[in-house]
């Protein structure tokens, strides 16, 4: 759809002034945002979704987007557990929206007749993978909403998760108020930190050489304090855009600024017996950054619940981390026992 | 070793010409293994090499890479190739079925469900901790397998439908546990294909005096399985005890295969081809089809783990995939040129 679109010539014209009238558009929105008008249309992957009316029964299929929708007030219906011991698969930070709530939980691979039994009247699926032909399925069961074609499977941005959730069930203004605060609060960051602004980031699983890359919500999360992060490999190496992988005998391109190691809690050994660790600059200069399971948990997650926690967290560890001087503990790594020298 | 007490009146091959192809590919299993030391994403020098054996520095990276990345590796992929190929070729003789394939006792469906419980359960993703589970539910299956095909008295046929039928079970239960939990398929894809990336050198310690044991309970089964392919009554008249005999080869191939499993993941295929690869070169007895197929398989799996390594297809792929990619052709050149060999 987009080929085309970018094929026809005399389309372009017409295309560059609606961007400036869609935007002025967007500008007066907030002026009748309290009536917030249904039906609204959704654009997506696989063409344009009607919301004919106010969604009560919402199925997320995401693997993260429940977090975006507690985060509206909107209480799911049924939502895609991802992973954690929470029964409800709802992390610490989406327990006080969540509330009494008891959502119906789904595990695995989607069931789209348990979906239908469901009788959902929406199915927010942006991060689930779920492919055209289980779209084609889904929509003639509710309104489905799956990412833009542009972010693909699990890229989309969080401001995006969220705005088009708002959108679909009526919380606009809520959604644009909430993307409003946060990416202040990263402003508010980045100004703070020069020093951050252009450095090398990066975020691995603990004890593995692959590392997410800028189209991935973990790059997103440092390019907006102004990191810089590994752009996805070009050429035959690209299994997807997503992570990159190094060999485990020259890892130096992990050699950045800034390593944060993501960890389910159990890697910590993993880590620590790595081969070639100890000879990097990383672990030298103490730019290791050991990610616990919950922190890990919270920026895997990068929901406007999430962010808030992850940044509490994450950013004394940075601050530690990025100084330049090797003397200076990250907290968390030398919690995990991961220093140089076993401490100092 | 006596030649003449393993070998059967109808072999072909001269013993001299025997030791001289076994001479060759020990000759190549040296010079695979100068290779597999040297060859990588890191340019390692021969000064490296020598040093990281003989004077290692634990703060040069290129001695790291050898002593502790390379090293390793190329000890568990040999010893892994061994122990496949010995276990093929004892399962083959066993059941007189060139198909047979050591996984057919069920070890790799135990050791899968044993490693899926361990993921599920105890939250375990390190595979350094998969050994003893997977070792634990390979030998659990394959007890379970002997049991179901009649003990002592297995007969081959009533032994392959066991094998079959509890691998089967234990793959759909595996497959079942895996549907529920996504976290767990993401470390059991990567197990499941099976490799030697970054194996220890402490998992090698600890499984090395089960590969032993394997290993000589192997060469004591092959003088009774060598009368027993003449069938099970002339096997009796020349007063082998047959039923003791096929514990025995039994009791190696859970140890050897089950081992190896342990250490890297199911690796199929390569228990399969050796055996076929090592009768081409050794005939029938199974004496020295044995010392064949522990070459052979140990020159198979450094070759596939090496060629996985270096970069193919875009990064690191598994020797388990690499065995089928490299025995595959042989396997088949093989059986067009000779017609498969007559157990």
């Amino acid at each position: 759809m987009r080929g085309s679109r970018r094929g026809s010539g005399w389309r372009k014209p017409l295309a560059s002034c609606a961007a400036p009238l869609a935007a002025l558009l967007l500008g007066l929105l907030p002026l009748h945002s309290s009536a917030d008008p249904f039906p609204v249309v959704i654009d997506h992957r696989y063409g344009t979704t009607t919301v004919p009316a106010k969604p009560t029964r919402i199925v997320s299929l995401s693997f993260i987007g429940h977090d975006f929708l507690l985060a509206l007030g909107e209480r799911p219906y049924a939502l895609r557990k991802w992973y954690g011991s929470d029964p409800y698969g709802v992390w610490p930070w989406g327990h006080d929206a969540l509330g009494d709530a008891q959502p119906v939980v789904i595990r695995g691979e989607i069931d789209i007749e348990r979906i239908a039994a469901m009788e959902p009247d929406l199915i927010a699926a942006q991060w689930s993978g779920i492919t055209a032909q289980q779209y084609a399925l889904l929509s003639q069961i509710a309104p489905t909403l799956p990412p833009r074609a542009e972010d693909g499977d699990y890229g989309t941005p969080w401001q995006q998760m969220l705005l088009r959730l708002g959108t679909a069930t009526g919380k606009r203004t809520t959604a644009e108020a909430i993307v409003t605060r946060i990416e202040g609060r990263f402003a508010d960051l980045r100004a703070a930190h020069p020093e951050w602004q252009g450095a090398n980031a990066m975020m691995a699983w603990a004890g593995h050489t692959r590392a997410y890359t800028r189209a991935d919500i973990r790059g997103q999360f440092l390019t907006a304090l102004g990191f810089s992060v590994q752009d996805a490999p070009d050429g035959q190496n690209a299994l997807n855009q997503f992570y990159t992988e190094f060999p485990a005998e020259d890892p130096s391109a992990m050699d950045v600024d800034a390593l944060i190691w993501l960890d389910t809690g159990r890697n910590v050994e993993k880590l620590a017996r790595m081969p070639l660790r100890h000879t990097t600059r990383a672990y030298r200069e103490g730019r290791e950054i050991y990610a616990d399971k919950l922190l890990s948990a919270a920026l895997s997650h990068s929901s406007p619940l999430s962010l808030d926690y992850a940044l509490d967290q994450l950013v004394p560890l940075l601050e530690a981390a990025v100084d330049g001087d090797p003397a200076t503990v990250v907290s968390s790594t030398a919690n995990a026992g991961l220093l140089a020298g076993g401490g100092s | 070793m006596t030649a003449s007490t393993l070998t059967l009146p109808r072999q072909s091959r001269s013993g001299d010409l025997r030791l001289l192809w076994l001479g060759t590919a020990l000759l190549a299993l040296c010079l695979l293994s100068i290779a597999a030391l040297s060859l990588g994403a890191r340019a390692t020098g021969w000064a490296d090499i020598w040093g990281a054996l003989t004077s290692y520095d634990p703060n040069k990276a290129d001695h790291i890479v050898v002593r502790n990345m390379r090293l390793p590796r190329l000890i568990g992929a040999g010893l892994a190739g061994a122990a496949l190929g010995m276990s093929g070729a004892l399962i083959q003789a066993m059941t007189r079925n060139p198909l047979a394939d050591p996984g057919l006792l069920g070890i790799n469906g135990g050791a899968a469900l044993g490693v899926v419980l361990c993921i599920l359960v105890l939250g375990v993703t390190d595979p350094a901790e998969f050994i003893w589970v997977a070792l634990g539910g390979g030998l659990a299956a394959s007890v379970l397998v002997f049991l179901l095909g009649g003990g002592s008295q297995a007969n081959p046929l009533r032994l392959i439908l066991a094998g079959a039928a509890v691998s089967a079970l234990f793959l759909a239960l595996t497959r079942a546990l895996l549907l529920v939990s996504r976290q767990t398929l993401d470390v059991y894809r990567f197990w499941v294909l099976g490799g030697f990336d970054g194996i220890l050198p402490a998992t090698l310690q600890s499984l090395l005096p089960f590969l032993i044991l394997g290993a000589l309970l192997a060469i004591i089964a092959g003088f009774g399985l060598n009368a027993l392919m003449l069938g099970e009554d002339t096997a009796k008249g020349l007063g082998v005890r047959t039923g003791l005999t096929r514990l025995t080869a039994g009791a190696a191939i859970v140890l050897l295969c089950g081992a190896t499993v342990a250490m890297a993941g199911p690796i199929a295929f390569a228990g399969l081809i050796v055996p076929h690869m090592a009768r081409w070169a050794a005939g029938p007895a199974i004496g020295w089809s044995l010392a064949f197929s522990a070459v052979f398989g140990a020159l198979l799996l450094i070759a596939a783990d090496l060629l996985g390594r270096l970069a193919l297809f875009g990064g690191n792929m598994q020797a388990g995939v690499m065995t089928a990619l490299i025995g595959g052709p042989v396997l088949i050149w093989l059986v067009r040129r000779n017609g498969v060999r007559k157990l």
